[in-house]
Order: C-alpha cells, then structure tokens, then sequence
C-alpha cells in the first residue's frame, strides 16, 4: 500500500514511528546502495555489510533529512562515506585496475570468460564487468550519474568535490570506460556497432 | 588529439543536456555538415544507451530483513540541532549583554548632566591595574587570546559531543 508514496511521505510516516514504511525505502534502494558500496568494496561481503550500515545509520539519522536534497542524495552521501571509512578501517587499498599485473590478471580472466560458453555475453553484462575495472572512483561516477540518477551537482556533493571536477572526472571516467571495453570486450563492442 | 578531445568534450556535454544555447545551435549545425562529427556522435550516442542500460547488483534475500532487524534495536536520534543545548547560547548572550548594559551603565552614571548645553563623557573608561607585561608586547597579547579562543571552542565542542555520545548509548 506504501509502497507508490514518494520518497518524502515515507520519511514523515518513519519519523512519526511507522517503521514499516522504512521498509519500502530499503526496497527502493536497496540495489543502488549495494551497487555503489560494491563498486567501491569490490567484494560482495563487504559490499553487504556496508550497504546495511548505511541503511541504519540513515534511519538513525533520518531527523536530520530536511529535504534540502532529494532523499537518494543524501543517502548516497552516507554510502560513499560510510564506504570510505569501512574501507580506511580495513586499511585496504584502493586498488586501481591500471596496473600492469592486474591487467594481466583480467585478461587471464577474460580468457576463462571467452572460453565459458555458458557465460552471458549481453551487452549489459560487458557494461558491467567493464565497470569492474575501473578505479573505485571513477565507477562511483558512472554509477551515480547512469542509474542513480543524479546530475553533476548532487554527485559533487555527494562526493565531497567540485561540480567542474565530477565534469572532468565524468569525461575521464567514460574514456576509460571505453578503453576497457575496447581492450577486453573487443569482438562484443565490434558485433555491436555491426547491429 | 586535442581537437579530437575537444570534439569528445562538446559532445559529451551536448549529450548530457549540459551546453549552453549558443553552443547547443553550433553544434547542431556541425552535425548537420560535418561527416566526422556525425560519426563521433553516433558513437557516443551509442556508448550512452550502452551505459544506461547497466545493471544494478542485487544485494542478498535477506538484505533488507537484516536492515529492519537493525533498525528494530536503535532509536532515530532526534535532530542535530537539539543537540546545541539552548542553555549554554543563553549564557553567552546573557554574559555579553551584561557586559555591554554595565559598560553604558557606568557611561550614564559618569556623565555630568548639571552642565547645561553639552554632555561630558567622562574621557576614558575604567583602568584596571592589570600587569601585562607578561605578555610582552600586543602580538603576545593577540596570540594568547587566539589561543584562549580555539581551547574554549574546542572544549565546548568536547562537552557536546560527550552528550551527544551518552544520548546515543542510551538510545541502543
């Protein structure tokens, strides 16, 4: 019944101690916190467990929302800062795809892939495992801005950055985007430009 | 090379919905005449569909019974705001309005108001037999009440934090 209720209804609903429509925010964004916290964990697990901090730490702190932002805004900015700190904690490095071993690593692994038959090769698959490859940061980018829907600004503050640099960081990010395709998923892109 | 990330860059902007008019009509006019830009901008054009069609990762089964099995022990913490306790912004206020309504206190009660025509205000205000020359001169002077000023700040900051702390706590 709540579930058609715009984003800003629902949180009145919560604040007035009706915890099942937070519920239905967590269904509706579920997927785009996940995806955000994998893209920067690139692990599942951890992925899992950040996403459902930010959940609760969004819930305790839904008496702040003052609907300045939109609601997925200001949930994407506790998700890349709680990914951040998670990741600071973990002392895990950042791993940028663009070294050499790593690579090589994922060219092995594009091998296995060309040989597994059963595998997908969808046009959204390559999509995503392309943005696999990309640094934590500049997938974050090409998340918000395709599925999270969020223009340059509300990345920029979700992001903690300059909106000319999310630009500049956009632009980067789709050059690579297009290397990486180009480099690993070269036969897929060729049938696609040939359909 | 550059030209060719030019073209990128304005097309890029132009597919984003991000050009400003003048530019939006140029480049109109480019990818009506110009083969090399027509190309480029199929290929983008494609390149973004592509992107949009992404998917997204699917958390567990059970990701958001877990969250609401988080959620079911904590409290939502009332507003920030209502953290600043009001007490201690009355206090400084008071503090200060004192000050200034005892300084214009003793101003008022200085002023000779027997001599008609013009008020005497008295010339100076009071001294305090104060020794600074601790201090050595007015740049020591500034720099300890600098100092005075971030320790007081910081220490306020403290006292609020170790509220909002023991609120929390007491919230899980």
């Amino acid at each position: 019944m709540q579930t058609g209720l715009p984003d800003n209804e629902l949180i009145s609903l919560v604040l007035k101690g009706d915890q099942q429509a937070y519920k239905v925010l967590v269904d509706r964004y579920q997927s785009y916190i996940f995806t955000l916290a994998f893209r920067l964990m690139q692990s599942r697990e951890d992925a899992e467990e950040v996403a459902q901090d930010v959940f609760v730490k969004a819930y305790r702190s839904l008496a702040d929302f003052k609907g300045v932002s939109k609601f997925s805004t200001w949930l994407y900015t506790i998700a890349h800062n709680t990914g951040i700190t998670y990741l600071r904690k973990k002392k895990q490095k950042i791993l940028a795809i663009d070294d050499e071993s790593t690579f090589m690593q994922l060219e092995n692994q594009q091998s296995d892939f060309k040989a597994n038959q059963v595998e997908d090769k969808s046009r959204k698959n390559m999509v995503n495992r392309a943005i696999d490859m990309l640094p934590p940061d500049d997938a974050q980018i090409i998340t918000l801005f395709y599925k999270g829907d969020q223009s340059l600004d509300e990345i920029a503050a979700i992001m903690g950055l300059e909106a000319n640099t999310v630009k500049v960081r956009l632009f980067r990010a789709r050059q690579k985007l297009k290397e990486k395709m180009e480099k690993f998923f070269s036969e897929e892109v060729s049938n696609l430009q040939n359909v | 090379m550059e030209n060719l990330k030019n073209m990128e860059e304005r097309l890029w902007d132009f597919i984003d919905g991000t050009s400003s008019a003048a530019e939006k009509e140029s480049i109109n006019r480019l990818l009506e005449t110009n083969p090399v830009w027509q190309n480029a901008y199929a290929a983008m054009l494609d390149m973004n569909t592509l992107f949009m069609e992404t998917n997204l990762e699917e958390p567990s089964m059970r990701f958001s019974k877990n969250v609401m099995e988080g959620i079911a022990k904590i409290q939502i913490a009332p507003s920030t705001k209502s953290y600043v306790n009001k007490k201690i912004i009355y206090s400084i206020v008071g503090f200060f309005l004192l000050l200034i309504g005892g300084l214009l206190a003793y101003v008022f009660t200085q002023i000779d108001y027997s001599q008609q025509g013009s008020i005497t205000i008295p010339s100076s205000l009071p001294k305090f037999n104060t020794d600074l020359s601790f201090f050595g001169n007015a740049t020591m002077l500034n720099i300890f009440l600098i100092i005075d000023t971030v320790l007081a700040l910081f220490l306020i900051d403290k006292y609020l934090q170790h509220k909002k702390d023991r609120l929390k706590a007491k919230e899980v």
